[in-house]
Order: structure tokens, then C-alpha cells, then sequence
């Protein structure tokens, strides 16, 4: 009998490819969890839970990962998430008054 | 990040990334591709060598596969059903086509493709997928693994596709001495720096409340920059002119309307517009806070 591993796993998920990473999770019957939202920067941060042995799991993770990888790199973000070629990243637009 | 092995789709030469959607292995590459592309005029489906370029653009080809190119170059020669020309989007369609990625173990699906090749060539091509080589390379994993279907988000192809077809203006930002130099350079910069924040404002506030004031001082300040020295005596090749003109005529319209505070969202293609040129202004100047500019200077 095959032995279930569970893994979880915590992602920061933009909200551009929330409904592709939403499908992911759906269309694989992967549980997750959002653990919370980040409207400033427009994220998520979402808490997935697979079994390590299911390659159809292994493959949704690599995918979702390639996709918000690949908004990253639109974004000219790093990895951790952080501007490479940024002066100022603190944006507070609202307390402008005309 | 993992990387992801494949081919460079002009020089064929193996390479690693950690974007999915990259397709060239340098700079050089990418300019030569651009370059060839924009000077190939549209092609026939009786231009063997053609297709056949088509077909196989970058690919390694050992001699298993040199096998299934034959083939592949046969079939589409002998196709007598095919239409004679094909417009001239339809070629670039055929290039940015999912099969002329490397092959996956897997199923790819993007969820809603636009399809501007006439049906029976890409009927004809799907028979190919169907029996060329990439497939049979693949063919033991394909049984052993578990299926999964790859998903591709529209979103992030559609960016791509964007900056791939505007590469005149990438190249531009990313190598901005080749094309101004002295005084034309910082006024480039300037106003460059003034969009790049404008477009990043238009994204924070999307699928969001937002003030009319808000607004209205995003407008006056486009407007401030669209009166400058700067942007008056820009010089002439600036590719951006256009899309700020077109920007600040959206931005003011909002500004005009009569609520006090509305949701404020972007149309799909306006998005991948801004994502886009978000991207392309990056490689030239930083991100500046909106507060830090002035836009009259």
C-alpha cells in the first residue's frame, strides 16, 4: 500500500495568476489554504498541502511555481520577492492631496 | 527557481532558464531572430525549405530526428489540399506555436488560443504533432507517467507576446546609448522615469476603490510632464510618445467623470500593455515614489 508523505508548502501567489494557480489547485485536488493578503503588493500567501509520492502533485507544484516565477520575472522581481532595479519601493499614492 | 532545459530557437544551442516563456539564449540571438523576422517576407506552403525552417527552427536535429524532419518536409510538400499562401500573421503564429517549444512529458494547454492559421493547415499540423519525432521522444515517459496537463496562463503569454513583438522598443531601453546619446539620453530618462511611474500608479490602482481626486492629480501631473522642455524637444525616435499621449487622454477622461470614487479597473489588453511597458521602462530607469518626482521641471 503506498505510503502518503504530506508536504506543505507556503507560496506568495500574485494576484494576476491567481485564477491559473487557482485552477492548478482545483483541477488537482490539492488542499490549500490562504494565509493571508497582501493588498498592497496584490498578493497572496497560500499554504499548500501534497502528498510528496504523487508525481500529478509534484508536476501541479512545478507549475504553479513556474508561474509566479515567470510573473517575477515581469515584475523584475528577485526571488525573495524583492525589486532588483528599484530606488523607492514603499509606495503611498493615497495621501497625496491635489 | 528550477531550471528548465531547452533549446535556443535561433542557434539551436542547449541552454537553462528559469522562465518558461524564454526562447533565446542571448541578447544576440534574440536580435538576430528579431531581425530575421522582420525581414522574412510572408512564405508559401510550396517553399519546402521554408516550412521546413519553420518547422524545426532551433531545434537539435540528431539523426533520429533528421528521420522525423524528412518527414514532416515530405508530408508538407505533398499536401495538395493546403491553401497556397497563408497571411502574413499567420507565419508569425506558426513560429511562436507551442510545438516549437522543447518537448514535455506532459500535456500543454493554454486555456483560450487564438487561432489565425486557416483550419486545414492547422489541422494538418496537429496530424503532424501527432507523428513527428518529439513525440515518439517522449513516448515510454508518456505511458509510465501520470498525466498531467500543463497550464499556461494566458496572461503571461500574452506579455510575452507583447514584448516580443514590440523588441525595436526593449532593445531600445536596454541598450539606450546606441540610440541617444548627451542631452537626448537624460531627456529620455526623465520623462521615461515620470511614465514608469505614472503606469505603475494605473496598476496599483487597478480592480481597486479609488478617489476621483486621485485622478485628477495623476492627470495634472501627466500633463505637467507632457508640457516640459523635456518632453516638448524628446527626441524624435522615443517609441513611447504615442502610448503616454494615449495614456494621459484615458487618464484625464476618469478625471472628468463626475463620481467621487469609482472601481477603477483595467481592460485584459490595457493590463498586458502596462505589464508590458513596465517591464521594457525597468531595464532604463529605477522605480520612483510618485511623491519623490516632479513632473514640471
Amino acid at each position: 500500500m503506498q505510503q502518503n508523505v504530506t508536504q506543505a508548502k507556503s507560496h506568495t501567489v500574485p494576484v494576476d495568476v491567481l485564477m491559473d494557480v487557482l485552477g492548478i489547485l482545483f483541477n488537482n485536488d490539492i488542499p490549500f489554504l490562504v494565509d493571508g493578503i497582501n493588498e498592497h503588493e496584490n498578493t497572496l500567501l497560500i499554504r499548500t498541502t501534497t502528498n510528496a509520492k504523487l508525481t500529478r502533485h509534484k508536476k501541479a507544484l512545478e507549475n504553479l511555481k513556474t508561474l509566479v516565477s515567470d510573473y517575477s520575472y515581469y515584475r523584475r522581481e528577485s526571488e525573495s520577492g524583492n525589486f532588483h532595479n528599484v530606488e523607492t519601493t514603499d509606495r503611498d499614492y493615497e495621501d497625496d492631496d491635489e | 527557481m528550477t531550471d528548465i532545459k531547452r533549446n535556443c530557437l535561433h542557434c539551436g544551442t542547449p541552454m537553462q532558464t528559469q522562465r518558461s516563456t524564454k526562447k533565446y539564449c542571448s541578447d544576440t540571438c534574440k536580435q538576430a531572430a528579431f531581425y530575421n523576422r522582420n525581414t522574412q517576407p510572408p512564405f508559401t506552403l510550396n517553399d519546402k525549405e521554408t516550412i521546413r525552417a519553420v518547422e524545426f527552427e532551433g531545434e537539435d536535429l540528431d539523426e533520429d530526428h533528421m528521420d522525423g524532419a524528412n518527414t514532416v518536409q515530405q508530408e508538407s510538400s505533398s499536401d495538395e489540399q493546403l491553401p497556397d499562401k497563408i497571411p502574413f500573421n499567420a507565419s508569425r503564429s506558426v513560429r511562436n506555436y507551442d510545438d516549437t517549444e522543447p518537448p514535455l512529458p506532459f500535456n500543454v494547454r493554454k486555456s483560450t488560443y487564438q487561432q489565425t492559421i486557416p483550419e486545414p493547415y492547422h489541422a494538418k499540423r496537429r496530424e503532424e504533432d501527432n507523428t513527428n519525432v518529439r513525440s515518439k521522444r517522449y513516448h515510454d515517459t508518456e505511458v509510465e507517467e501520470e498525466t498531467y496537463e500543463w497550464v499556461r496562463s494566458e496572461l503571461l503569454d500574452d506579455i510575452a507576446d507583447y514584448v516580443q513583438d514590440n523588441y525595436g522598443t526593449t532593445e531600445m531601453f536596454q541598450y539606450p546609448k546606441k540610440y541617444w546619446y548627451g542631452s537626448d539620453l537624460e531627456k529620455v530618462k526623465w520623462v521615461s522615469v515620470r511614465f514608469l511611474c505614472i503606469i505603475e500608479n494605473l496598476l496599483h490602482f487597478n480592480n481597486s476603490n479609488v478617489d476621483r481626486r486621485t485622478f485628477v492629480l495623476l492627470n495634472k501631473a501627466v500633463k505637467a510632464m507632457m508640457d516640459s522642455w523635456n518632453y516638448k524637444y524628446m527626441p524624435y525616435n522615443y517609441p513611447l510618445k504615442n502610448e503616454i499621449r494615449q495614456q494621459q487622454q484615458t487618464i484625464e477622461k476618469i478625471a472628468k467623470s463626475g463620481d467621487r470614487s469609482f472601481r477603477f479597473a483595467l481592460k485584459k489588453e490595457t493590463k498586458v500593455k502596462l505589464i508590458a511597458l513596465r517591464f521594457q521602462l525597468a531595464d532604463l530607469v529605477p522605480r520612483v515614489k510618485f511623491k519623490s518626482l516632479d513632473f514640471s521641471k
